[in-house]
């Protein structure tokens, strides 16, 4: 995130392929975990 | 930096009680927007090549049940107060280019105002066959249809009069919230086949845009990027992705 900041980036967008409610606040959770 | 959710909502994910539980999980988690996926019929075979994956298959199930993303954004409007709402993207080549403004317009109104318009050409013509509307020309027809939108969302007495599509003088009401318009975000294919952008628009996006990035319009230029994520079912026919780009699956 820091190298696409540094190239001018302002919108990171990340995928989540979700098929049930137990997938849900896990993957969220991984999502920010690599954006934080 | 902000950052956003590109969601595939298969399966269980496409209930009520998923979305309702789904904006606001994204809002406790700051995250700065979601962007649904569109894709109205699925097959079970492509010729097409899915551009984005390594082996050029569409990387969901074709019984997996899409929400069309307008729809499933118009419910997330109503659980959340500031989450952008975005298509991720619109196939608007093979859509009506009046309707589509309407839903914009319409969806940026009942959420206050936080649309972001990503707009493409597709990948797959197998669905474009599906709808009858032809595969050819679908980046100029983009080019066109763009300006329709444009055209109904900022003019009091809309028209357009172009090579692939004609609208007479008419009026749409309500307006998009946001002015001039909702942002366009340019999906990566489409930048190849699409004029898409005014000069202007263009300006600072595109020799110097970084790799992966996406055009944006209305406003100042604006890039987005879908990077690798680990967060996927653990189901094989939903595989991780990764290097995904605006416009995907």
């Amino acid at each position: 995130v820091k190298r696409y900041s540094d190239l001018g980036v302002d919108r990171v967008i990340l995928p989540l392929v979700a098929m049930k409610r137990e997938d849900l606040e896990p993957g969220l959770d991984a999502l920010r975990a690599i954006t934080d | 930096m902000k950052i956003g959710v590109q969601a595939v909502l298969v399966y269980d994910a496409v209930k009520p009680e998923f979305l309702d539980d789904l904006g606001p999980a994204l809002e406790e988690r700051n995250f700065e927007s979601v962007w649904l996926v569109e894709h109205v019929v699925l097959f079970d075979q492509y010729k097409s090549k899915y551009p984005y994956g390594p082996d050029g298959t569409l990387p969901i199930p074709s019984d997996c049940g899409l929400l069309d993303p307008f729809v499933g954004l118009t419910y997330l409007a109503g659980r959340t107060t500031d989450l952008r709402l975005g298509t991720g993207i619109c196939i608007l080549g093979q859509r009506n280019p009046v309707y589509t403004a309407k839903y914009v317009a319409d969806l940026d109104v009942l959420s206050r105002g936080r649309v972001e318009f990503g707009i493409g050409v597709g990948w797959a013509r197998e669905e474009y066959e599906a709808l009858q509307v032809p595969w050819e020309k679908r980046g100029k027809r983009v080019d066109d249809y763009l300006q329709v939108t444009k055209a109904l969302w900022t003019q009091e007495l809309s028209s357009h009069h172009g090579a692939a599509y004609d609208l007479p003088e008419c009026r749409m009401y309500p307006k998009p919230v946001q002015k001039p318009h909702p942002a366009v975000h340019v999906g990566e294919i489409a930048t190849r086949l699409c004029d898409a952008l005014s000069i202007t628009e263009r300006a600072g996006s595109a020799s110097s845009r970084p790799s992966g990035s996406s055009r944006s319009s209305a406003g100042s230029t604006r890039c987005s990027l879908n990077v690798a994520a680990t967060a996927t079912t653990s189901r094989s026919a939903c595989p991780r992705r990764s290097s995904q780009r605006i416009g995907t699956p």
